[in-house]
């Protein structure tokens, strides 16, 4: 502690700023309030991000104390990205569920969220608080127990089955969790399209084109669902504190120079929603390529690796395949995956405003 | 959204194994610490409060010669939390080692071979030694040991009026007879450590006997996969998520299937969660080349970097000990790793008597480090076949190409 505290004054009078020896103390003292915070912050986040990274340069085993790992140069990110191999084509295999996964949850969380978030801003709506409860009661609940009760509604003779099978002809006994077939190949094979057309032989990161385009598997949606389902709430409240920021003199501004009900929504309200949306959709994407707890709890990667993801790949590689610097190469490159797809977004976002 | 993410974990093992490397980097090379007197930390796991009861009690009784004194820990996350320990560079003393992890283990030199220094080390059982042996060295003694047979259940048998099936056609016969809509006549996990028996029944396996080469792509190999693959799509075998089950035993308890083929672990969880349910324990059929089955094995291995090895010997000599393994063998019904017990746990449940026999074909589901990719693909392929979008041709050229990456020939 006392060296954090002593370090920052003599930096501040480097920099000139502590010219006084007033401004010089309340450096120190604005220093030594925000001290356990930053350790707490160097300890247990900067520190393990910056060994992280140079495990994934070493070859670890995570069986024996770190010192006695070798270096492994860029073997690690080699054998993710560049040496044809089944290391690779699992990484891939991940990827591409995470994609997908992604594609779905994303704007299906963020939409719903927001309709639900016009619903229960509604100024009409009786028992509001009761409706703001129920739909944010799903994010607070653990996230493992929900995902054993969705265990128990999809399964073969689950509640989900059985309600679509009083609204569809015939019975339905589809194994949610175990189906690994992709929904776009389903569809693809609705239209007699079974086997990969000759355009799609080819491969990359030793998967093939046609397996890239396999969609989500039956299981990996119904863990779409799930997730969809139990992060709603808390991107709901969000929106609604979005929503109720805004200015009332606006709406009704727009309403006197004679606004209908849909204009004052796609001018007045969703502009001004604009950084709500732009923090939602962040924070969806981060979470979103960080699927662990659901793929552990339900699926364990399987069916036929359709629900493997990168944070499920890293847990399996580091603690069940002692490969620990794999493990956090892995880590790193979904890291990497997650700024490009966030600085998409700020593209984006940025250029409609 | 807000939840603790793998990498932070990883993070934080990094951070804690840097901070306590260098605290402890000397241990190890000691001579070992005095075997009287010592304080020892056990690591282990458990898969019922059954076992958990027997293991506690093992662990009392040593406690109570007054030798050393050792502290249980049964952990629920155990590979997370021992990979956490020695990490960090402070293992516990003595712990559970699952067969199929050794190679890794071994490879990394994290354990002290301890293996013949057990009493009468003669008696255990070859396969066993062999599972728990890497490159030449005999790591750790074998705790207890399951094989897979085939577990029926009589009233279906006696209600179709056939007997327990001995060769492929029968059982694939038996299966046909047994399966009515939504009840195969046989589910089993479509992973390697089934079909794997079925593999040793035909001859196959995926690599050779010195684990050096894959040896996937050959007739016998295709005959098993195709064997058991044809059973599938004709609807008589299925998997257990097929009829709502987690496992065999759960689809035999549950009356969704009449036979299934699984270890002696099943009998704990019949006797826990199906208590009414009858049923049999038979050995395998005989396949095209003779019988075959898996084993499946843990052993009490000590930590290298133990400060009390010859107190951690100790403890283990108390554990494997022929009374104390019979003790342990009897309640929870895993088979004792030491042949001159076979007759006397046999005394009381003769009908358990089929995996016993297993032993003397069963081969070690054990290969080399890192082989657990090559499994992975391989059991991804099985689940294909069972589901029946994938070929034989397909699993085996994805498994050969897997393994033989991991093998590195």
């Amino acid at each position: 502690m006392t060296t954090v505290v002593d370090a920052p004054p003599a930096q501040a009078k480097s920099r000139g700023r502590g010219k006084s020896r007033i401004a010089g103390r309340q450096t120190l003292a604005g220093w030594l309030f925000v001290s356990p915070a930053l350790v707490a912050l160097l300890a247990f986040f900067v520190a393990p991000i910056l060994l992280a990274l140079w495990v994934s340069f070493r070859n670890w085993s995570g069986l024996t104390p770190i010192s006695d790992s070798t270096s492994n140069g860029a073997h690690n990110y080699q054998d993710l990205l560049a040496r044809s191999g089944v290391v690779r084509g699992d990484f891939a295999k991940s990827l591409r569920n995470n994609l997908y996964y992604v594609l779905g949850v994303v704007p299906a969380q963020t939409i719903l969220a927001f309709l639900l978030a016009l619903v229960v801003n509604a100024k009409l709506l009786k028992g509001r608080t009761f409706f703001r409860t129920a739909f944010y009661f799903p994010s607070v609940t653990s996230s493992i127990a929900v995902a054993f009760i969705f265990v128990f509604l999809f399964s073969p003779a689950g509640v989900v089955n059985t309600v679509l099978s009083a609204l569809l002809p015939g019975k339905v006994d589809t194994v949610w969790l175990d189906d690994s077939d992709g929904l776009i190949h389903i569809v693809l094979g609705w239209l007699g399209l079974h086997h990969a057309p000759g355009a799609l032989s080819g491969e990359f990161l030793d998967l093939s084109w046609w397996d890239w385009l396999s969609g989500p598997s039956v299981a990996l949606s119904s863990i779409m669902v799930l997730a969809t389902w139990t992060t709603t709430g808390t991107f709901m409240l969000m929106f609604l504190a979005g929503l109720q920021s805004i200015p009332v003199e606006l709406d009704e501004a727009a309403m006197i120079d004679g606004a209908t009900n849909r204009q004052r929504f796609f001018r007045v309200t969703l502009p001004m929603m604009k950084p709500t949306l732009f923090l939602v959709l962040t924070l969806g994407v981060i979470g979103t390529w960080q699927v662990f707890d659901q793929v552990y709890a339900m699926t364990a990667g399987g069916p036929q690796k359709t629900t493997l993801t990168p944070a499920y790949l890293v847990y399996r590689e580091g603690f069940e395949n002692t490969a620990m610097g794999r493990a956090a190469a892995i880590a790193f490159i979904v890291f990497v995956i997650i700024l490009i797809f966030t600085g998409i977004q700020r593209l984006v976002l940025r250029k409609e405003r | 959204m807000f939840r603790t993410r793998p990498a932070v974990i990883l993070g934080a093992v990094v951070a804690l194994a840097l901070t306590t490397a260098t605290a402890c980097g000397d241990s190890g090379s000691g001579s070992g610490g005095a075997a009287t007197g010592a304080k020892l930390s056990m690591f282990a796991f458990s898969s019922s409060p059954a076992e958990d009861a027997v293991l506690r009690k093992a662990v009392d009784d040593y406690n109570k010669q007054g030798r050393n004194t050792v502290e249980l820990k049964v952990l629920p996350e155990y590979d997370t939390a021992l990979t956490t320990a020695l990490a960090g560079g402070q293992p516990p003393d003595v712990f559970y080692i699952n067969d199929n992890k050794l190679p890794d283990f071994g490879k990394n030199g994290v354990l002290e071979p301890i293996g013949d220094k057990v009493d009468n080390p003669g008696d255990f059982y070859d396969t066993l030694k062999q599972s728990f042996t890497y490159k030449g060295t005999y790591y750790c003694a074998p705790k207890d040991f399951s094989t897979l047979q085939l577990v029926y259940n009589t009233a279906d048998f006696a209600a179709a009026g056939i007997q327990p099936p001995t060769t492929w056609d029968e059982l694939a016969a038996a299966a046909k007879k047994l399966t009515k809509p939504g009840h195969p006549g046989l589910v089993m996990n479509p992973e390697f450590y089934r079909w794997g028996a079925f593999m040793a029944e035909a001859g196959a396996w995926p690599t050779n006997d010195d684990i050096t080469k894959m040896t996937m792509d050959t007739p016998e190999m295709r005959q098993a996969l195709q064997y058991v693959t044809d059973n599938h799509k004709a609807g008589n075998f299925g998997t257990p998520a097929s009829v709502g089950a987690g496992w065999g035993g759960e689809a035999l308890g549950k009356a969704k299937t009449s036979m299934t083929v699984e270890g002696n672990w099943i009998v704990g969880a019949m006797q826990q969660d199906f208590p009414n349910v009858k049923y049999a324990v038979a050995e395998l059929p005989t396949g095209p080349k003779g019988k075959g089955t898996m084993t499946f094995s843990v052993c009490y291995g000590v930590a290298k970097a133990s400060k009390n090895k010859s107190a951690a010997i100790d403890f283990v000599k108390f554990l494997t000990s022929p009374d104390e393994q019979f003790a342990v063998t009897k309640q929870f019904p895993v088979m004792p790793s030491r042949k001159s017990l076979a007759d006397k746990w046999l005394a009381d449940k003769p009908e358990l008597k089929a995996f016993v026999s297993g032993s003397e074909y069963a081969k070690k589901s054990v290969f080399v480090p890192g082989f657990k990719t090559a499994i992975d693909t391989l059991n991804d392929g099985i689940q294909g076949l069972a589901k029946g979008n994938k070929s034989v041709d397909d699993v085996i050229t994805s498994t050969q190409k897997a393994g033989t990456d991991v093998l590195g020939s």
